[in-house]
């Protein structure tokens, strides 16, 4: 892998409300996806500005500008495919 | 195929969900002092009516977080099926002294969906082919063809596999219900109208059912609403103490001492690394394995004691007699300062439960798991993650902080045998389950396996691997390891009862 910054940025906020709502989970599912490497730097974030509202919107995820509340590793997971998707439509 | 708890284990469901969310409303429900009147208001905080997600109706979800609610209370059972209202009577939960009793880990009836206690069963898959091996392979005879599909007699079937092996379209299946397949103590069976029941006299609350059932039909009980008052109570000294396995537990980015911080803001007045009394347990069990006649068994996990004196009653004298290290740890601070109160905080069900026992019941007053401290943090909005913590935390040994992984209590207690009194060849056997662990002393019993040294742990992995615990195996592995390096001492330091810095 080039130091090229990669296409996709996904950003899990790894504050103490969503780690107790699945937070760390969701990180080690994403980490486990290998084919989602190559295309997406994977951060762990601070707390987006108490956007999950007390843990009740928890966990919250940003990919590239987009915000997911109560992420969940399939929607999370299906939002990054489609975009690699799109970004192999664009190169055709 | 891998077990139930390995298949469903890192992957955050509705069931882990439901349980953290009745925990965090309780505890604001507290910090907010809130009507007791009102906490019927509580299970329409968490269920929608008209939107059933996992039951027939709302109103039977909203019935079955009643139940949950009293028993995170820490109250006895109510029954709603039994007809009476599981809120009613709840005003001893509001207090600091200790209300949870035994049984500890029940089956709340109205959430069990009674599945097959296990059963091989034909699935749609089958083309009732014409080599139709699953029939000849039976050892019963008990497969025909009635109809379109192999129909097996559930009387005659003795659950052998063999047709499951041989299906040319993988359209047999066994099917085993979830909470029986986690229980290592064959601890539950059915009550006559088909729930599960645990046994109780047979269970040793290692809490794996709980966190198996795919149905949320079995709990615990919690104590985080007496620790809740036990903290409000500014008169008392209260010290947590806090199990190995805590690191990594919030996230990677959160070092241990931003945990001991937290703890502290949360108005814990100290807390200390139950790896401490695990040293004292090390410098006792590597002093006893010079003495001692057959194998040593470990005595740290209250689960794997309670089911090798259980079921191996030949084997008892080789379980060590030492306390568990949160005993010892919680020991150290109440001989030091009458009047204090101690809470442990681990990754373990058994651990409430042993805090039960009226041996231990003196030295710690109170148990909660991670679980339970992360619903603290959250309701008190405290984000580990922003804490910056220049301290570092140096109470015990890097052998002592690996007891929180399979393999680590035995390395620890081999490793000082080695350095004290030289002694280098301990053969040594550990096992992790209570279904495995059964199984290392049956090889003993027979003698295939000859060990100086029986390492047992309930939980798969080890005490990282246990129901109270929030981040996945993996994760916590690394950051025990890098914890355990950064310890001052690699041996353990545990002189009669003094605390790390009174020896200095």
């Amino acid at each position: 892998m080039t130091s090229k910054t990669k296409p996709i940025t996904v950003e899990l906020c790894a504050g103490t409300n969503c780690t107790f709502r699945g937070a760390g989970n969701l990180l080690h599912v994403l980490y486990s996806e290998k084919q989602i490497a190559p295309y997406c730097d994977i951060k762990e974030s601070s707390c987006f500005h108490d956007l999950c509202n007390h843990a009740k919107n928890s966990p919250i995820v940003r990919i590239n500008n987009q915000i997911f509340t109560n992420a969940s590793p399939e929607v999370i997971l299906d939002a990054i495919f489609t975009r690699i998707d799109e970004l192999g439509n664009q190169q055709q | 195929m891998s077990r139930i708890f390995e298949r469903m284990r890192g992957i955050y469901t509705p069931v882990t969900d439901i349980r953290r969310k009745i925990l965090m409303e309780i505890v604001s429900f507290v910090l907010e002092q809130r009507d007791r009147k009102e906490i019927g208001a509580l299970p329409f905080q968490i269920i929608q009516m008209g939107k059933p997600l996992y039951r027939c109706c709302s109103y039977r979800e909203v019935s079955i977080v009643r139940q949950r609610i009293r028993l995170a209370l820490g109250l006895p059972l109510i029954e709603e099926m039994d007809g009476r209202s599981a809120l009613e009577d709840i005003d001893s939960a509001f207090s600091e002294e200790k209300v949870i009793d035994a049984p500890l880990v029940q089956v709340i009836r109205a959430a069990c969906e009674k599945c097959p206690e296990d059963m091989v069963i034909v699935t749609d898959k089958c083309q009732a082919c014409m080599a139709h091996p699953c029939s000849i392979v039976c050892p019963r005879n008990a497969i025909s063809f009635p109809e379109e599909k192999a129909y097996i007699d559930q009387e005659k079937c003795i659950k052998c596999m063999k047709c499951v092996e041989v299906c040319p379209y993988a359209a047999i299946t066994r099917m085993q219900r979830p909470c029986a397949e986690a229980c290592g103590v064959d601890a539950i069976d059915s009550d006559e109208n088909g729930y599960a029941r645990i046994i109780q006299e047979k269970c040793v609350k290692c809490g794996l059912c709980i966190v198996s059932c795919p149905f949320a039909a079995i709990s615990d009980k919690s104590e985080i609403v007496q620790v809740l008052y036990t903290l409000s109570n500014t008169q008392t000294d209260v010290h947590a103490i806090v199990a190995p396995s805590f690191v990594g537990q919030f996230g990677r980015k959160v070092s241990p001492a931003a945990v001991f911080e937290g703890i502290g803001k949360l108005g814990f007045d100290d807390v200390k690394e139950v790896a401490y009394g695990a040293d004292c347990d090390t410098e006792l069990l590597s002093e006893k394995i010079t003495s001692i006649e057959g194998f040593l068994g470990t005595s740290c996990c209250p689960s794997w004691v309670m089911t090798a004196r259980s079921y191996y009653q030949e084997y008892s004298d080789n379980i060590a007699e030492s306390y568990t290290p949160m005993v010892e740890t919680a020991k150290i601070i109440k001989d030091a300062q009458k009047g204090a109160k101690v809470v442990f905080i681990g990754p373990c069900v058994a651990k409430k439960h042993e805090a039960l026992m009226p041996e231990m019941a003196p030295y710690v007053d109170h148990v909660i798991t991670f679980e339970e401290l992360a619903a603290l943090f959250v309701a008190f909005g405290i984000d580990l993650q922003k804490i910056e913590s220049s301290e570092t935390i140096q109470d015990a040994s890097a052998l002592g902080r690996g007891y929180a992984l399979a393999g680590g209590v035995g390395e620890a207690i081999m490793e000082t045998a080695r350095q004290k009194f030289n002694i280098n060849h301990i053969s040594f056997e550990r096992a992790d389950t209570l279904e495995d662990c059964r199984k290392m002393l049956n090889r003993i019993a027979k003698g295939e396996i000859n060990p100086d040294l029986v390492e047992g742990m309930a939980c798969p992995g080890g005490c990282i691997g246990g129901p109270g615990t929030l981040s996945p195996l993996r994760m916590v592995t690394r950051q025990v390891r890098e914890f355990a390096k950064a310890s001052s001492h690699h041996y353990p330091q545990c002189i009669s009862g003094l605390p790390p810095e009174a020896q200095q």
